[in-house]
């Protein structure tokens, strides 16, 4: 029989072991939570994804997309929107942010943060809706700016592509990036660079040495948030597309939703290799974020 | 080492005047300390030589040089920041030769320097540690050995021991005194703190409002304070009021009794003047009130001891004057008298007491109350502190 002084807590005072007992019961709707809608599927997924959907029996069959170029580009397509909606958001976003950080006013900072909280979860067919009705074929914008003799859509433009993809994602990965780069930028503490003055660095030094190498973590962390972010967004691309792009999200909801494409096992074995990404992105960010904080605490 | 000159340097923000037309001289590796409540000035002045801060008008001067047109990263200044502002990506090694790398000292030298730097502060079992890694104490002691490793003329610290446990704090006090010692660099030190400013310093620039309220060794400023402000914020100082009988002669009055204090002469007769004294020179008597061999004696109800460790404070509220006791005045705040703790068990609360007000330690001043000019200044500690050990 397992004495009550046995475990982790032997020897701990019996208030500090009542505590324990205590925290760990609270966790038991986190748990559930995670178990439910992490564990599970996960365990679905990847057992899905090494058996044929239709006979149950174990194959590799589901991962033949991994050899062959044609079926990888979804693959390909949703790295190249995800990395261009990054940079032009994390470019935009990190500007954005300075400026607001150099207002110095709490005003501006409170305005910009609200409105970027709510750009950033404004995302699905809602924002398709509203980019189609703005800057879609017959959009108010696209139509105002022909009537003033500017066709976008002669330039290339349009919104039902890759390109009009990464202006629509662009629009919550700006916000976010200003979300993410305001507070490590609010840590910049004046007194490293008036110490850095002091000592005789120039500006273009300081930045080198002190200002850069310190945001370098948190802006690659936020890097591989947005990449993640984009990388798995699915309700925008297919409200404004309707699956006319393929993007990984849009192939698995085609393979699981499909009349014809139906097949769950190369669904499953698509969605582990995009849970393998976001995973690295995230699992990156959250190293990367163990440092960042440690420099910039308050 | 450098002659430090400030000449008639006024800072205003807006319609707020934080520095008005401050001159002092600092000399060759002599330590300064700007020393006064928040809001005062000293910093505004620190971070005007320091090139943080344009002044408005006025000039600093480095050896000769002007300095108020030059970029802070070529005035040569040292200088240690309140919250020490180490770079968080760089190691001890890294912070400590920030400032030779950036005036691309050769490699060979460098090393060298910051060796012997971080052997002199103690820190050479940290060179490879982040500040992060490393306590108040090693921090400040990096952000001293940085600020000191470029060799610089003058060496500026902002309330360098601010942030960092009373007894490290006292630990640092020495090493700073020590440091400047050894490496004779002219030095400015800002603090709000007295002790440390009376601690470590060659002299003491008492600010107030903006203003230098007055300059002397710290001897000086703790013993004979010319002004009430100084005399309520260095130390604790008791008020008595006095009448000036003979400005001529240096003869005050309280309660009819008349006797001869330092600081009256030259003071209009009539006037209502201040005489000061410390705590600890005020001494417990079984006489009455009076005058006693030609000082003061004040009786009154002892109503707080407060146990200071060697010694305990008794806080006294006079007796009113009585009948025949001269003019009125006005009335005495509560006296603070320190006595050794091991003979405090004498004068419980409630009891009563007589104290002998030694003139030759006392100082008369004309003018307000130094509550009165510390109630100009919001942050001024309301009460008297503890006297330094000096």
């Amino acid at each position: 029989m397992r004495s009550p002084t046995d475990g982790p807590l032997a020897g701990a005072p019996i208030a500090t072991r009542r505590r324990g007992g205590r925290a760990a019961f609270a966790l038991i709707p986190f748990a559930i939570l995670v178990g439910a809608f992490l564990l599970v599927p996960t365990v679905a997924l990847v057992w899905g994804s090494f058996h044929d959907s239709n006979t149950g029996a174990f194959t590799l069959s589901n991962y033949s997309y991994l050899g062959d170029p044609l079926d990888l580009v979804p693959f390909r397509n949703s790295l190249e929107l995800s990395l261009a909606a990054t940079i032009l958001g994390s470019v935009v976003g990190l500007l954005i942010a300075q400026a607001i950080v150099s207002s110095r006013r709490p005003i501006v900072q409170e305005i910009a943060t609200t409105f970027s909280s709510v750009a950033a979860n404004f995302a699905g067919v809602p924002l398709a809706f509203a980019f189609g009705a703005t800057l879609g074929l017959n959009g108010l914008i696209t139509v105002a700016l022909k009537n003033n003799g500017i066709d976008i859509n002669e330039g290339g433009f349009r919104l039902r592509s890759l390109m009009g993809l990464i202006v629509v994602y662009a629009y919550w990965e700006i916000p976010l990036m200003v979300l993410v780069m305001l507070p490590p930028l609010q840590a910049m503490k004046p007194s490293w660079r008036e110490a850095a003055e002091i000592l005789g660095a120039s500006r273009w030094q300081y930045l080198r040495s002190v200002a850069i190498p310190i945001l370098m973590t948190p802006f690659i962390s936020s890097l591989l948030l947005l990449y993640a972010n984009a990388f798995g967004a699915y309700a925008t691309a297919y409200g404004l597309t309707t699956g006319f792009v393929s993007l990984v999200p849009i192939e698995i909801s085609n393979l699981t939703n499909g009349d014809v494409s139906h097949n769950l096992g190369v669904a499953d074995a698509l969605a582990i290799g995009l849970a393998v990404i976001m995973a690295i992105c995230i699992g990156s960010r959250a190293i990367l974020e163990r440092r960042s904080t440690r420099w910039l605490a308050r | 080492m450098s002659r430090l000159e400030l000449v008639n340097v006024t800072k205003r923000f807006g319609d707020q005047v934080a520095v008005s037309d401050f001159n002092l001289t600092v000399d060759d590796g002599e330590l300064v300390s700007f020393l006064g409540p928040s809001g005062c000035g000293k910093t505004t002045t620190l971070r005007m030589t320091a090139g943080f801060e344009a002044p408005d008008s006025g000039s600093v001067v480095v050896d000769g040089v002007d300095m108020t047109e030059i970029p802070t990263n070529k005035r040569g200044m040292g200088m240690v920041f309140q919250g020490y502002a180490l770079f968080p990506n760089m190691t001890a090694t890294e912070n400590v030769e920030f400032g030779l790398a950036v005036r691309k000292r050769p490699l060979a030298d460098r090393r060298a320097r910051v060796a012997e730097l971080l052997e002199l502060f103690g820190l050479a079992h940290v060179a490879g540690s982040y500040p992060h890694q490393m306590s108040g104490g090693q921090q400040q002691r990096v952000a001293l050995a940085r600020a000191v490793a470029i060799q610089p003329g003058v060496l500026l610290l902002d309330e360098p021991l601010s942030a960092v446990d009373a007894k490290v704090r006292e630990e640092l006090r020495t090493e700073i005194r020590r440091m400047v010692t050894q490496l004779g660099i002219t030095t400015i030190l800002v603090t709000h703190d007295q002790s440390e400013a009376l601690s470590i310093s060659d002299r003491v620039v008492v600010m107030n409002r903006g203003a230098i309220e007055e300059v002397g060794t710290p001897a000086q400023v703790y013993a004979e304070p010319r002004s009430a402000f100084t005399a309520g914020f260095i130390g604790a100082m008791n008020e008595i009021p006095v009448r000036i009988v003979s400005g001529a002669q240096g003869l005050v009055e309280r309660r009819g009794h008349r006797v001869t204090a330092p600081g009256a002469a030259g003071l209009a007769d009539g006037e209502l003047a201040l005489l000061l004294v410390r705590p600890e020179s005020l001494e417990p008597l079984s006489a009455t009130n009076g005058s006693l061999n030609g000082d003061l004696t004040l009786t009154g109800q002892v109503e707080v001891q407060t146990f200071l460790g060697a010694t305990t404070r008794l806080l006294i509220r006079e007796f009113p004057a009585g009948a025949g006791e001269g003019p009125a005045l006005p009335p005495t705040r509560r006296i603070a008298v320190d006595v050794p703790s091991a003979s405090a068990g004498r004068w419980p609360a409630g009891s009563e007491l007589a104290v002998r007000v030694p003139v030759e330690a006392s100082r008369v001043i004309a003018g307000r109350s130094a509550a009165e000019a510390a109630r100009q200044t919001p942050t001024t500690p309301a009460t008297p502190t503890t006297p330094p050990g000096v």
